[in-house]
């Protein structure tokens, strides 16, 4: 698994990121401000030393000739550093240009070589230094202060540090209760994927939406609609291939008894004609649950390509040929040019022959069956209408010849399997186009119209 | 089983029958023997009957094919018709429709002639199924190019509305159409609108000598 396609990681990712970048920027703000306060304040101090020195001097000090210093005793030990440690002092006889005081670890050069009065930041042993100058009254002494700059960053960078330490601590804490928050919330998720995959095959039953946090509900409830429909789908095939199964029982049982009456008769002619024509609708009934299996198992709209209407109508009808001739029918066959319609050309195929089937089988030994494709140009569609002159199908009985296995009761000694026509249903709904019925040719005869809606160009 | 029943119902109806039991077979026989008309089989072992028939066009061998096949969808049909079969037919079928369907085929396919035809900036390559308009390859529908080849054989004379219903359908008369009216407005379209002039009442010609 990509590691940001972890939620959890991802999360993580993006709060750590912008939790270091907020402290950067406090950090920043923090760093400019501070080192204006500090050198103020560090100013401050350095002047006050200075001062202070300058004051609790003797005023005889320019006189004195430095000839060394005052010791500890020999147990005393020294305070450890501290800030104010790292300030130190010359005190100058001005006119001698000579330090006659100054404390442990002030550089021998002076610190302000100009020997200038103030604040100023100077060069001294080769280090920077931040200084403070005072000259007395009789301009005879000047007692110069001073602390290194370096002094003063290890002071910021000190402070740096632990402000860092803290914010890591903090970033730690807070990684670690998202870590476990999102598990937390994950957990009803973990459950469902494990209720999934305990599932049998076909078992179609909605999941629990329980404990399942607000924003993983809906999708959990767009999957239970689906299996809901799809649970419908696969009672309704299970319905069909039962019924199909039964259905193919009644002419297998026929075909047997013809077979033993040919055996049997001194004249098996009649026997084996029926025994033929039996195998035709057999043919034609396996035809059409395997037309039913494929509409079902792709019905793309995306695959829908531009097909000529006239074309398809051409192909299927020439395959009815020889039926129609040995039933003495004719069938005619009229086109506009230019009619497309956006399908697949395989389902509509099935589509064609199913209607041409019917009418054909239904039309009757010297009947007209005829077929016409023309274009509505007010609403732009497309109309496919086959037409007969057999008996017809009462109007009461129109609408419900769409449904499987439904059988008019006007069957023209024909028995169909009550499937070709709810094919024909399902196809023209996956391509919106619409199914009307009517009468046939002559006010006779039954009529089908299919209106497909026209190519957008 | 089926082959078997096919060959011993066609040597009834008096035809000299050879089988190809797979692909190579098929290949190879038809290479050596110069037969009436060939029955093919799309699922042949060891190879698809799809690519014998191309095979067959490339060497611009005319021999009428007829597919058998339990392939039954639209599209699987004009795959084969557009591979240069002249007609097909799916199984289960009755052997009086087998027998007229041959029939039919071989009326059709006399006097076919393979050579490249030309006509203006149109060129029909028969073997390929091609057809170019200046160079530039034009796709016809199976219809659409037995149309144009039945009236660019006929080099510019007067072609008969029945006999082209004949020569792209083959039918026995059983269905009547205006569908041909349909291909010669596609072709137009297709070729240009001057290509193909209507003599009103009788059928189409080729314009001009061009």
């Amino acid at each position: 698994m990509h590691l940001m396609r972890s939620l959890r990681a991802r999360l993580l990712a993006v709060l750590m990121a912008t939790v270091l970048l907020a402290w950067a920027i406090w950090l920043a703000c923090q760093y400019v401000q501070t080192t204006h306060l500090q050198s103020d304040q560090n100013d401050r101090m350095v002047r006050g030393v200075a001062e202070h020195i300058l004051l609790s001097l003797p005023d005889d000090i320019d006189t004195i000739r430095p000839q060394g210093h005052l010791q500890l005793p020999p147990d005393a030990t020294l305070l450890p550093e501290t800030k104010f440690d790292k300030i130190v002092f010359q005190v100058w006889v001005l006119d001698r240009r000579e330090s006659v005081v100054a404390s442990t670890g002030a550089p021998a050069t002076p610190l302000r070589a100009d020997f200038a009065v103030g604040h100023a930041d100077a060069q001294v042993d080769g280090r920077p230094w931040r200084t403070y100058a005072v000259t007395d009254a009789t301009g005879q002494v000047q007692v110069q202060a001073g602390v290194t700059h370096a002094h003063l960053h290890a002071e910021l960078w000190r402070w740096i540090g632990a402000s860092l330490k803290t914010a890591l601590l903090v970033l730690a804490a807070l990684a670690a209760a998202l870590w476990l928050v999102v598990g937390w919330s994950l957990r009803p998720v973990t459950r469902l994927r494990g209720a999934i995959a305990e599932r049998h095959a076909l078992d179609l039953a909605p999941l629990p939406v329980a404990e399942l946090p607000d924003e993983i509900r809906p999708l959990v409830d767009s999957f239970n609609q689906l299996l809901g429909r799809l649970d419908k789908a696969v009672h309704a095939e299970r319905a069909f291939l039962a019924e199909a199964a039964h259905e193919l029982r009644t002419p297998l049982a026929a075909l047997l008894t013809q077979t033993q009456v040919a055996l049997h008769s001194p004249d098996p002619q009649a026997a084996l004609e029926r025994l033929r024509d039996g195998i035709e609708r057999l043919g034609r009934l396996a035809q059409q649950l395997l037309d039913s299996a494929r509409i079902d198992a792709d019905r793309r709209r995306e695959e829908h390509g531009p097909l000529e209407l006239a074309e398809i109508v051409a192909l299927v009808v020439r395959e009815f040929e020889a039926t129609a001739a040995r039933r003495h029918q004719t069938i005619g066959v009229t086109a506009d040019a230019a009619l497309g319609v956006a399908g697949n050309i395989d389902d509509l195929g099935i589509l064609v022959r199913n209607l041409v089937d019917n009418a054909v089988r239904y039309a009757g030994s010297g009947g007209r069956i005829e077929v016409a494709c023309r274009g509505d140009s007010g609403s732009g569609t497309v109309v496919l209408e086959v037409r007969d002159d057999g008996p017809g199908v009462p109007a009461e009985e129109r609408e419900r010849v769409f449904e499987r296995f439904f059988r008019g009761s006007n069957g023209n000694g024909e028995r169909g399997s009550g499937i070709g026509l709810s094919l024909v249903a399902r196809i023209a709904r996956s391509h919106g186009a619409t199914v009307r019925t009517g009468t046939g040719i002559g006010g006779r005869g039954f009529a089908v119209e299919v209106i497909f809606p026209g190519l957008v160009e | 089983m089926l082959g078997d029943a096919v060959a011993a119902a066609l040597a009834l109806d008096g035809w000299q029958v050879d089988r190809a039991n797979d692909a190579a077979a098929a290949r190879g026989a038809l290479v050596d023997h110069a037969y009436t008309a060939v029955l093919l089989d799309l699922g042949l072992p060891q190879g698809s009957g799809l690519d014998v028939l191309t095979a067959l066009r490339a060497r611009y061998d005319t021999t009428p094919v007829l597919i058998v096949t339990a392939r039954d969808q639209l599209s699987d049909r004009i795959r084969g018709l557009d591979a240069g079969a002249d007609d097909y037919l799916v199984k289960p079928f009755p052997f009086d429709e087998l027998c007229a369907r041959l029939r039919a085929v071989l009326r059709r396919s006399q006097g076919r002639v393979a050579p490249i035809l030309r006509h203006g900036e149109i060129v029909l390559d028969p073997a390929r199924r091609a057809v170019t308009r200046a160079g530039a390859p034009v796709r016809l529908s199976v219809h659409e190019y037995r149309t144009l080849l039945a009236l660019m054989e006929s080099r510019g004379r007067v072609v008969g509305r029945d006999h082209l219903e004949d020569r792209v359908y083959g039918g026995s008369g059983t269905i009547e159409s205006n569908t041909i009216a349909v291909y010669v407005h596609q072709l137009r379209r297709k070729l240009g609108e001057q290509l193909i002039v209507t003599v009103h009442g009788y059928g189409y010609r080729l314009a001009g000598d061009a």
